[in-house]
């Protein structure tokens, strides 16, 4: 899962980027953002996408990785584009390039910040309450990911998705999902009960001098 | 792709801060219940339910190239204010990684909570009438993901009207508007009208979204069918609680 990855690179990364601010990092990516949204040229956007690439490049992060992870967005987007093409292929990419330079805004962010830094930052604009569903959802998705990965094992060894038997698989299919969610269930609440064990107030604390420039 | 993840710098500004808003707006109507709730099992469960959604929404059913939301699920055993926050929190992990843009987490939000909410309700009227759960499955998230297209498309609609200034690509002709002494009038309007419309093919585009959509649909409400029938099966009194 790319999410996966992508903590995997901000978490193990040493260069300048990863070390920098993640408030400041925010700060920076949705200026860029902004920038991308607002800018009508074509020529600007491609000179925006260079920067983000050769941030990607100085970062030492993996860049085909990273590109080949940008371009999901970029299959909503086509219809989006496709729709437009009455107004000429500038246009078209223009659409493109947008999302393009927005999605590898937020990957570079991503994989260049430790969640925690991320979800500490935010702390500042939304309510501690919602940061502390963060937090727990993002563990989440790696305690369940784990346990996805056996069921999708057992999955495959009962057919996997077979398009010959359709009925079979998605009955399948929905077991597996279902399994998921009720794993997922007794998960929340024995994490709930451990949480209570040492005292949740319904707040995460987390540690803000690691997201300074001194963390290593 | 049994829905419509809006990506970024597509629609007008006023829209999608507009979105924001709205969300914000449903959040705070039920601040209450998350204040009373929010040292109770209710938190790390949205979370595992926003996880599980976060997984889904990753996997590509591989050989169709569609993925599974598992929304109108989770709204069923969360309940609709639970399930706004849980959408929120979603969008805004998949904007993290490209999945949906940053600047439209606000309506795609609201797309996907319809989405949860609808299926609530409807799951709720239909299994008193059809009384089979994989059937009331099936139906609740068919339905409610075809209003939540819809949804998404009046978004798109409503934004299109404004994609030529949202892009600023072109030219805007309002001689009615120019002040001074000179007023230039190089087209007569009913050329620009025609212009403008020609600029985004909504037909097109609806039927492109309507077409892979429906799909998308079936697949979710047999997929919604199985799961909530398994669920029922394994542990009885779960959409009761």
């Amino acid at each position: 899962m790319d999410l996966a990855y992508l903590d995997y690179l901000a978490t193990s990364g040493k260069s300048f980027l990863h070390r920098f601010p993640a408030g400041l990092k925010i700060i920076l990516a949705l200026t860029l953002i902004g920038f991308i949204i607002l800018i009508k040229q074509a020529l600007f956007m491609v000179i925006i996408l260079a920067f983000l690439y050769s941030l990607i490049l100085l970062s030492r992060l993996p860049f085909i990785k990273i590109f080949l992870i940008s371009l999901y967005p970029l299959i909503f987007a086509l219809i989006f584009a496709y729709a437009s093409l009455g107004r000429g292929w500038e246009w078209f990419f223009i659409i493109l390039l947008r999302v393009l330079g927005t999605a590898t805004t937020m990957i570079l962010l991503f994989s260049s910040t430790p969640y925690p830094c991320i979800f500490a930052s935010l702390g500042k604009v939304f309510p501690e309450f919602l940061i502390t569903v963060f937090f727990m959802t993002y563990r989440s998705i790696f305690i369940l990911f784990s346990i996805f990965e056996n069921i999708r094992m057992g999955f495959k060894l009962r057919g996997g998705f077979q398009l010959k038997h359709p009925k079979r698989s998605l009955s399948n299919f929905a077991k597996a999902f279902g399994y998921l969610i009720l794993k997922g269930m007794d998960d929340s609440q024995r994490f709930y009960e451990g949480l209570k064990l040492r005292g949740f107030q319904g707040k995460i604390e987390h540690n803000r001098r690691y997201c300074t420039w001194n963390r290593r | 792709m049994s829905h419509i993840h809006l990506p970024d710098g597509i629609l007008p500004v006023g829209l999608w801060v507009l979105g924001w808003v709205l969300l914000a707006g449903l959040l705070f109507i039920f601040r209450g219940q998350f204040q009373k709730e929010r040292f109770s099992s209710k938190i790390p469960l949205v979370a595992m339910f926003a996880a599980v959604m976060v997984i889904s929404m990753s996997l590509e059913i591989v050989p169709l190239f569609y993925h599974i939301n598992l929304s109108v699920v989770s709204g069923i055993i969360l309940g609709p204010a639970w399930f706004i926050l849980c959408s929120f929190v979603v969008n805004l992990i998949l904007a993290f990684f490209g999945h949906g843009g940053i600047t439209v987490v606000g309506l795609n939000s609201l797309v996907i909570s319809a989405e949860g909410v609808l299926g609530y309700f409807m799951f709720k009227a239909l299994r008193r009438i059809l009384k089979k759960i994989s059937w009331a499955g099936f139906a609740s998230a068919f339905l409610s993901l075809l209003l939540s297209t819809f949804l998404a498309l009046g978004i798109v609609a409503v934004g299109k009207t404004n994609l030529s200034s949202a892009f600023g690509i072109g030219h805007e002709h309002h001689p009615e508007k120019q002040k001074g002494f000179l007023k230039f009038e190089t087209e007569k309007p009913e050329e620009h009208k025609k212009e403008v419309s020609a600029e985004f093919d909504f037909r097109k585009f609806l039927f492109l979204v309507l077409g892979f959509g429906s799909i998308g649909w079936i697949l979710e409400g047999l997929i919604t069918g199985g799961v909530l029938s398994y669920l029922h099966k394994v542990r009885p009194g779960i959409f009761e609680g």
